[in-house]
Order: C-alpha cells, then sequence, then structure tokens
C-alpha cells in the first residue's frame, strides 16, 4: 500500500496557493482615452473659413494650432511643401486633401496622420 | 486507513480549489464585458456631448456664439458627469470651465474628445470630458 507523505500535501497546497495567485491577478489601471478624432479634424478644419486670413503663414499657424491639439502624429503639406511635422510621410497611415481660397489664391492643404 | 482519508482529502481539496478558479474566470470575463460597456457609454456620451455643443448651439459648424460661454445652458447639458474646457489658443490665459454637480474626480477614467472652433476672432481648443 501506497504510504502519504506530508512534503507532497504541502508541496500541493503551496502550488495551489500560486496558481490561484496567479490565475485571479486582474490588471487594474487607470485609463485615459482620447476620443476619436477623424470627424473631429473635419469639423475643426472648417473653422478656418471664418477667420479672416490674408496670406499663406497665418493659414499654416491657425493649422498648426488645430492640428497640434487634434492629432498626436500629423504630417502636413502646404500646396505641396511640407509646412510642419512630427512623423514621416511613409509612416503615417490616413490623410485628407482639401482646399483653401485666400485672397483669390487656392492654397492646398495635405493632412496626414496615423 | 489513514493514508486513504488523507488522499481522499487531497483530492477534495484540489477539486475544491479548481472550482473556485474557474468562477473566478468566469467572473473576470463578466467583468471585463462590464468594464467595455462602461467604456463605450462613456464614448456615445461624449461624442453626443461634442457635436451638441460645437453643432447645435453655434451659429454653423465650430462658429461658437455666446451660448457656449452661457454657464446656465453649458452647466446643465446632461446628467453623466462631464466637464466642458474652452481654451484660446492665441491667449492661453483665457480658459472657461463648465460642469455639472455629478463629477467626482476627473483625474483618472475619463474619454477625452477635442475640436478647435472659432469665437470672436481667435481659435478656441473645445475639450469634453465624460467620466
Amino acid at each position: 500500500m501506497k504510504s502519504f507523505s506530508i512534503s507532497i500535501f504541502i508541496e500541493l497546497v503551496v502550488v495551489i496557493i500560486v496558481l490561484y495567485f496567479i490565475l485571479t491577478s486582474t490588471y487594474y489601471s487607470n485609463f485615459y482615452i482620447r476620443g476619436y478624432n477623424k470627424e473631429d479634424l473635419y469639423a475643426s478644419l472648417i473653422s478656418i473659413n471664418y477667420m479672416y486670413l490674408n496670406n499663406t503663414q497665418q493659414l499654416n499657424s491657425s493649422l498648426y494650432q488645430i492640428v497640434t491639439n487634434i492629432l498626436p502624429y500629423y504630417y502636413v503639406e502646404i500646396n505641396g511643401q511640407v509646412a510642419f511635422n512630427n512623423t514621416n510621410l511613409n509612416e503615417s497611415e490616413q490623410g485628407i486633401e482639401t482646399f483653401y481660397i485666400i485672397n483669390g489664391s487656392v492654397d492646398y492643404v495635405d493632412i496626414y496622420w496615423k | 486507513m489513514l493514508d486513504r482519508f488523507f488522499e481522499l482529502f487531497v483530492i477534495v481539496l484540489v477539486i475544491f480549489f479548481i472550482t473556485l478558479l474557474l468562477m473566478e474566470k468566469v467572473s473576470y470575463i463578466y467583468n471585463i464585458n462590464e468594464k467595455y460597456q462602461i467604456i463605450y457609454n462613456q464614448f456615445m456620451d461624449g461624442r453626443v456631448l461634442i457635436k451638441e455643443i460645437t453643432e447645435q448651439y453655434t451659429d454653423n459648424i465650430c462658429n461658437l456664439t455666446s451660448n457656449n460661454f452661457n454657464p446656465s445652458i453649458m452647466d446643465n447639458l446632461a446628467s453623466f458627469p462631464y466637464e466642458i474646457i474652452y481654451e484660446n489658443l492665441s491667449n492661453t490665459s483665457q480658459e472657461y470651465i463648465f460642469s455639472n454637480d455629478n463629477i467626482t474626480n476627473m483625474q483618472n477614467n475619463y474619454i477625452e474628445f477635442n475640436r478647435v472652433c472659432y469665437y470672436n476672432g481667435s481659435l478656441y481648443l473645445v475639450s469634453v470630458l465624460v467620466q
């Protein structure tokens, strides 16, 4: 007849307790989520039309205020030239093109982000 | 005889603990679902709120009016805890904060929505925080 050894019993209990702590440990964290930004970007870009802009430099500064406050990673071109960016074009995943008419001339704006 | 008793005892103990573990796992999955539901509700509340304050109470989309800075309107928009912050981007010291009384602590577990809108010659950053 097999004899019962107390060491196996203790081992089992220890293993069960350790397993209990490993398997039931839940990851509690404080979360902070930035809301969906595509629609907010489109709505914000409309607000440039209400401003009385005179030249491309003013368009650049207004765009900078809008884009940096909404997008975490951005790459912005005005008339095909880089205006400001904090990521590369090949890293960005989405983008839009829009235009603004300032003093009768059209300024094309490309915004890419990831 | 005593050996046999201890063997049975160990088996019963193991089964008992395994059952406990399974129950814990099941309740953990329920908790995850509940957490996602709360986040989903927060998200939809926040989207509705930011669309309302930048499209309904304004002159046009993102053209803010004095309604947006009226405390009697902005403090009673919804029953869930929220906070609305208008920050002048040209003059950063100018900031307006509106919230309802249900806020407990805005330091964690909130969702933030940002829009940049025009008011009175300058651009304002409109932030909606939903708890």
